[in-house]
């Protein structure tokens, strides 16, 4: 699923912020914005929402098929997981 | 442990370390585990109001219905043909295939707001397992060999395989995100060695992936996500195996002096796949996990469907006795 060169921040750029990925996700249990979850999910601090998030997601996939632009969050959220794994910034 | 990122400027205001130029802003780590919330940590078990609401009725329905068990045990009449018996196994039938449709239904036809759907399949957990505990109310210690015990060793495995399940979904994806992360850690010490240079590939610092990542267009390519194949070949994986004139280099069967070689001599071919096949054993590796979590959960539709049939068969077995 994620390459070493996805293109993370180009997925990012196309959300259109639709909320269609949130309400598939049955992972998802404390309030979120996308607005946030895609700013926490390239770079910068991330908050304890976005964090607890990212680690209660499971990529069982729910939120590909529903995103009309056809993204791949599901790759974005293994960006995010591993800035909450890495022991060093990810740059 | 987290990284909490912050500009030069703040670094410079409390003694931090950048390499920048003045004026130039640049992410640098802030390694201050004061500041790290302790939500971050991954072992920690969070639950929600909602879940602890949840859980909290669980609780007290198993309690109740452990206590009914205990009563109708001291009854005249224990048996699963008995009323009390038909009692439970109506109950617990119903339970249970509201449990099983009325997750899958809601899942895919509801319009919900974020967040409804992990209570929904808290309820599935919960229901789920009150609905076993009702057929295990309902066989009341018969395990006989008939239609009725093979119908609940099917529901009892559903639920097990639903509990392994859930114990997957939370170990899997972090294993997955290792794996992703130790492909890009290798990706990284790969174009710093020079070896991206070597294969003609344009090198910037060891920082690719902050151009790839945080620049749009990068690639020099249209944007347009019909470029993006999220499923490639091995040996389509990384750039390494691009050689510099653009031609696929071959895979490698001799790696004998892979560890050995200075990156600033040209290469044979077969070197390059050293790394290359570390990068691809944690991508695969990374793949195996993701793979897991889907597959295990079609097991679990597998094994529902089965213990359906299963329960199907004990019903109309039944219905002949009644009727």
């Amino acid at each position: 699923m994620y390459e070493p060169d996805y293109p993370i921040a180009e997925e990012l750029a196309a959300c259109i912020r639709c909320n269609e990925c949130l309400v598939a996700c049955p992972a998802l249990a404390t309030p979120l914005t996308i607005e946030a979850l895609n700013r926490e999910t390239l770079d910068g601090p991330v908050s304890a929402p976005v964090a607890r998030f990212g680690q209660s997601c499971y990529l069982c996939g729910a939120c590909v098929p529903v995103c009309p632009v056809g993204l791949h969050r599901d790759a974005m959220m293994i960006w995010l997981k591993m800035r909450l794994l890495a022991k060093e910034p990810l740059v | 442990m987290i990284e909490h990122w912050r500009t030069r400027d703040d670094s410079a205001l409390s003694g931090g370390t950048s390499g920048t130029g003045a004026g130039e802003e640049r992410l640098v780590p802030q390694h201050n585990s004061d500041r790290d919330p302790p939500c971050h940590r991954w072992s920690r078990w969070r639950l929600t109001r909602t879940q602890m609401a949840i859980i909290l009725a669980a609780l007290v329905a198993g309690a109740g219905l452990i206590g009914l068990y205990a009563l109708y045990r001291q009854s005249s009449d224990v048996a699963p043909d008995s009323i009390a018996g038909y009692a439970f196994a109506g109950s617990g039938t119903l339970l249970l295939l509201l449990t099983g449709a009325g997750y899958a239904l809601r899942k895919r036809a509801g319009r919900y707001w974020p967040g409804r759907l992990n209570t929904i399949l808290a309820w599935h957990v919960v229901t789920g397992l009150l609905g076993l505990m009702l057929i295990l109310m309902h066989a009341a210690g018969n395990f006989n060999p008939r239609s009725g015990t093979y119908a609940l060793y099917g529901l009892i495995g559903v639920v097990a395989s639903g509990i392994v399940g859930r114990i997957l979904d939370r170990v899997c994806p972090r294993l997955a995100a290792g794996a992703a992360l130790q492909a890009w850690t290798i990706d990284r010490a790969v174009h710093r060695g020079g070896l991206a240079e070597e294969l003609g590939i344009a090198d910037n610092g060891g920082h690719t992936h902050l151009r790839l990542l945080c620049q749009p267009y990068a690639r020099g390519v249209p944007w347009d996500l019909a470029y993006y194949d999220l499923d490639p070949a091995i040996e389509d994986i990384p750039v390494l195996f691009i050689g510099g004139s653009g031609e696929r280099v071959a895979p490698a069967r001799d790696q004998r002096a892979g560890a050995t070689r200075s990156f600033n001599r040209p290469r044979a071919p077969g070197e390059v796949m050293q790394p290359a096949a570390a990068l691809a054993a944690t991508i695969g590796r990374e793949r195996f996990f993701l793979e897991l979590i889907r597959v295990w959960r079609r097991l679990h539709i597998l094994i529902s469907l089965v213990a359906l049939c299963l329960l199907l068969w004990h019903l109309e077995y039944a219905a002949t006795l009644l009727l």
